[in-house]
């Protein structure tokens, strides 16, 4: 009998799902899909040396990453060898990306008779708050298994357009998107109007995220583990890990004109930084300096203080060139010129 | 005299049926079986790919000092592995 696969969103519930499906393929869907960029116009296996490049660092090799986004894409490329693949995700930003990108994917596959289903959850019973699918125990990730349902037409036709407007280097594409009917993906509307919200601000040049953290800091929360925490609380829908909120601390860290500053060293290092043991990275102190003082009241934009080299999505916001801001109060995207 | 097997061909192959072996036998990190393999990594690159591409592949990540992948035989990977070391014996006969 052929075999089934189940695709899942990292490494944690990758293993729930070995454990409780011991016959089964498992294949976990590693990429911070929040970070980084996903031009348009690239089939995947560009996008994965694009972003094998944007993630390698010192303590992830970037041949590494690239094996394995590429081990990943065959894996998925044979995907018509199961006779029945499972998506098994959860409703946050991260989730919902892997989901347009890995149905964007699958809608141009031919599958003869392989069955394609999904499970997504926003929360799971005795579970409070519910962040994701690797919080649950085999146990409680068996009684899932009848929620999946058929992947529609609906969804892939969703998917695919979701997924063109990520990409796409104007996002007003993506507000443009959201004025449809998305109930066929039901937590994809939330998800993605939280992504527009890591555009920089029109009143301060901040991002949701960096501003979180920012003003975190001022409240005097300013231990990096204790930040991560609280700034989990500030999210309706949690789509940053610990690595991620810390990559967010460094570069507030590192900008020109720093606008945080971490003790002992001023410079922020995360955790895997071989000169620092743990308790080290636990102990350093963020406080805001003069510079995110005065972003943070809106009496000056991040922008005077910090370059910007970044990608959210399909679009890349850099310095020199009209940038796409978040107006918080109208609610939508506007240009600027800085 | 029945017709002999038909081999699998992902494991018929010098470098992949001594890869089955090792992944069968548990979670290899890439430079482990570069190592144990005497390949380059472009080398081994390409075989673990043939593996990925029929699903045989299941891989892992870990935390150390620095973050490694480990890999290993995927269920339906050990299974194949399982028979293709089961159609080989059969086509040699018993010892």
């Amino acid at each position: 009998m052929r075999p089934r696969l189940h695709v899942t969103n990292g490494d944690v519930a990758a293993e729930t799902l070995g454990q409780l499906f011991a016959d089964d393929d498992v294949l976990p869907w590693r990429d911070p899909m929040v970070d980084g960029p996903f031009p348009a116009g690239l089939d995947l296996a560009a996008t994965s040396q694009l972003r094998a490049a944007h993630l390698a660092g010192p303590n992830l090799e970037y041949d590494q990453v690239l094996r394995d986004f590429r081990l990943r894409d065959e894996h998925l490329a044979s995907a018509s060898r199961y006779r029945e693949i499972t998506l098994w995700f959860e409703h946050d930003l991260l989730d919902q990306l892997q989901i347009l990108q890995i149905l964007d994917r699958l809608a141009s596959a031919e599958f003869a008779d392989t069955r394609l289903s999904m499970i997504c959850i926003n929360s799971f019973p005795g579970v409070d708050p519910f962040r994701g699918l690797g919080q649950l125990d085999p146990t409680q990730m068996a009684t899932l298994r009848d929620k999946a349902s058929a992947v529609t037409a609906q969804q892939l036709i969703l998917a695919r357009a979701g997924w063109a407007a990520f990409r796409s280097p104007d996002p007003r594409d993506i507000e443009t998107f959201l004025t449809q009917d998305l109930q066929a993906l039901p937590y994809l509307r939330a998800a993605l109007a939280r992504h527009l919200q890591e555009f920089p601000s029109t009143s301060n040049g901040l991002g949701r995220t960096d501003r979180q953290l920012m003003r975190l800091v001022s409240e005097g929360v300013v231990r990096p583990g204790r930040l991560f925490a609280n700034n989990t609380a500030l999210e309706t829908t949690l789509f940053l890990g610990d690595w991620g909120i810390y990559r967010h601390i460094e570069d507030l860290c590192n900008a020109r004109q720093p606008l945080l500053s971490a003790k002992p060293r001023g410079a922020f290092r995360g955790p895997l930084d071989p000169a620092l043991s743990t308790e080290e990275f636990r102990q350093q102190e963020l406080s805001l300096t003069e510079s995110g003082r005065r972003v943070l009241a809106n009496e000056a934009d991040a922008s005077d203080f910090r370059d910007i080299d970044c990608w959210l999505g399909g679009v890349h916001l850099t310095n020199g060139k009209p940038i796409w801001r978040w107006n918080e109060s109208a609610g939508r995207l506007q240009v600027a010129q800085r | 005299m029945p017709n002999p097997p038909l081999l699998d061909p992902i494991f018929h192959q010098t470098v992949r049926t001594r890869l089955g072996s090792l992944l069968d036998a548990g979670a290899c990190s890439f430079a482990e079986l570069k190592t144990r393999l005497g390949v380059t990594d472009g080398n081994l690159d390409a075989h673990l790919r043939k593996l990925s591409a029929a699903g045989y592949l299941h891989s892992r990540m870990v935390i150390k000092d620095r973050v490694q992948t480990n890999y290993s035989l995927s269920p339906s990977g050990k299974r194949a592995f399982a028979a293709y070391v089961s159609d080989l014996r059969a086509i040699i006969g018993p010892p």
